[in-house]
């Protein structure tokens, strides 16, 4: 991969906290443009470390260790020696707790806040606001305070908000969590359009059934290292490697693995390797014209 | 005949300037020793249901006008002298951890409730220890409460209600920053429980998790109970919001005819069935 490729190298990262837990124990890394990548692992395995030296929110803390990142304008930076705000319009980052970043009173001021920052043009900025909020399905509550917004609500405002910039690189730690089955999906299906316009996606998750679905790269950690990194269907397959990170793969995955049929992630994936088995070993009623739109 | 761990009529609730009911004529009955999931998506009422069983509504929220009976083992809610006395057999997890962790250390956030409660010590000491088995927080005890991660602060809050040993535990979402590994020792934990005696509501949107290990299942929406009983009568049924991937497959077949065991509620379910239609000598190579 060439560096107009590459958006963010790793390069022997290690990361010690203050009281001496080493949460990163070596790191190499190379994140491609148009990426979408899920980091999965355990609680405490290191996740929310890396993500957060994607966009120098931590730097490394050996001196060997380095993070570069290549923008788009064809500059390479390292994180170390660069001050945050010059980092946050190549990667934008969103937190586990959204109510660590959502500050305004209205949703409208809480997106427009970042690009203004960085200069925007403001009738530009009037479109892609209402244009972001209509993605994460906000539509409509320009002119609601945060505070009055479900929990779910609030992570797609800080979703979008972090959208809004444009970004190269979207890292966002465990977008899903505490939101209903709906929710997940109009979340995933946000950051799904945002990669399909070429964007770089990271999301960190512990939702296998949505990582098999929308990421088409698999980060799995343990204590502190890369312990494998594939497509879905490599990560999920080492079932014996993932039981050591206390991982599971989606259950339609799982099944089929016991079954012995190959290549499922996914509920569509197990529903039309059975039903072809099923349909072998009965001959029983052949499957109906249009098989897989049935459902 | 023994009463009911939980009793609910009619249960009603509007928060103050709300467009609509936050609980809409809620009728519910827990078994003692039951362990009942609690379904439904963002803006069900589930959190709020919690709050008016545990009394923190009306005793702690006033912008929630409330009517309808809850009775707690037969007795009425409103007899209770309050929420302190209601504390002394209903504990209620909260959704955010941190809303109730109040001391810096974990183990004296363990002990506290404890103390104030005038446990002797020997007691105390008994129940730290099984806390810290079930909850496996034993290397958590010396640590900061802020500085724990998530997850972390999850296992603690629920094993700090479980030291106060109530009768009828209410969790709202505990495992939501949990791994696959940590929901499942939680489960573990609260079947434990629930098979000596407690009674466990729990809110959760980890329906493999909650499919077997739940006794029963509420599907809410709306403020309204739109389906109750056991997790494959629900799950089942239109008002389930999601299920089990194998339950969906399992259903997806027999929609073309080709699922005719049991419908599977887990992946060991899943392989039993398939197995018992698969059974020809010449599928054998499928199931070896």
């Amino acid at each position: 991969m060439n560096h107009l490729d590459t958006v963010i190298e790793i390069d022997g990262v290690e990361h010690t906290y203050g009281g001496g837990a080493k949460a990163l124990a070596g790191v190499d890394l190379t994140i491609g443009r148009g990426e979408f990548v899920a980091i999965i692992g355990r609680n405490g395995s290191g996740k929310t470390t890396l993500a957060k030296h994607f966009n120098g929110l931590l730097r490394p803390t050996n001196p060997g260790g380095t993070v570069r990142l290549h923008t788009r304008d064809g500059r390479t930076v390292d994180t170390r020696g660069t001050r945050l705000h010059h980092l946050a319009a190549t990667v934008g980052y969103v937190f586990q707790n959204p109510d660590r970043q959502i500050f305004h009173d209205t949703c409208r001021e809480e997106l427009e806040y970042g690009p203004r920052n960085i200069g925007a043009d403001p009738e530009t900025l009037a479109r892609e606001v209402s244009e972001t909020m209509e993605l994460v399905g906000l539509e409509g509550r320009e002119d609601t305070n945060p505070i009055h917004l479900s929990r779910g609500e609030r992570q797609r405002l800080a979703i979008a908000s972090t959208l809004v910039m444009g970004c190269d690189v979207a890292v966002i730690d465990e977008p899903t969590t505490g939101q209903d089955r709906a929710e997940s999906r109009k979340i995933l299906d946000s950051l799904a359009h945002h990669h399909a316009l070429g964007r770089t996606v990271v999301i960190i998750s512990h939702d296998m059934a949505l990582v098999a679905e929308y990421a088409t790269r698999v980060i799995a950690m343990r204590k502190g290292r890369v312990l494998t990194d594939g497509t879905p269907a490599e990560v999920f397959s080492q079932r014996e490697v993932l039981q050591e990170t206390n991982i599971r793969p989606p259950q339609a995955a799982v099944l089929a693995a016991e079954l012995g049929l190959p290549g499922v992630l996914t509920v569509d994936d197990a529903v039309r390797e059975m039903s072809a088995v099923l349909t072998r070993t009965h001959s029983g009623p052949a499957p109906l014209p249009h098989d897989d739109k049935v459902c | 005949m023994t009463s009911p761990a939980l009793a609910v009529t009619g249960l009603t609730v509007r928060y103050e300037g709300a467009e609509r009911r936050a609980l809409d004529e809620v009728g519910l009955v827990v078994a003692p020793g039951e362990i009942l999931g609690i379904l439904g998506p963002t803006g069900a009422g589930k959190s709020t249901l919690l709050q008016c069983l545990s009394g923190v509504i009306p005793h702690h929220e006033d912008n929630a006008a409330m009517r309808g009976e809850i009775e707690v083992f037969g007795r009425p809610l409103g007899d209770f002298a309050g929420l302190s006395e209601i504390t002394e057999t209903v504990g209620l997890v909260m959704q955010d951890p941190e809303v109730q962790l109040v001391n810096t250390v974990v183990r004296e956030e363990l002990v506290w409730g404890m103390e104030n409660r005038g446990i002797p010590v020997p007691e105390i000491e008994k129940r730290l220890r099984r806390a810290t088995d079930l909850f496996d927080i034993g290397g958590l005890l010396d640590r900061f409460t802020h500085a724990l991660s998530g997850g972390e602060k999850q296992r603690v809050v629920v094993a700090s209600v479980f030291c106060l040993s109530p009768r009828i535990m209410l969790l709202d979402e505990p495992t939501s920053e949990l791994d696959p590994a940590g929901t499942e020792g939680v489960m573990d934990a609260i079947r434990v429980l629930a098979d000596e005696g407690v009674t466990v509501i729990v809110v959760e949107h980890k329906i493999e998790e909650l499919a077997v290990y739940a006794d029963r299942l509420v599907a809410m929406r709306a403020g309204r109970i739109e389906a109750a009983g056991t997790p494959r009568e629900v799950l089942m049924g239109p008002a389930a919001p999601d299920r089990p991937q194998v339950l969906d497959i399992a259903l997806r077949l027999r929609e073309r005819g080709h699922w005719d065991a049991e419908l599977p509620l887990s992946v060991p379910a899943a392989v039993a069935g398939w197995q018992a239609m698969t059974h020809d000598p010449q599928s054998d190579r499928n199931h070896s």
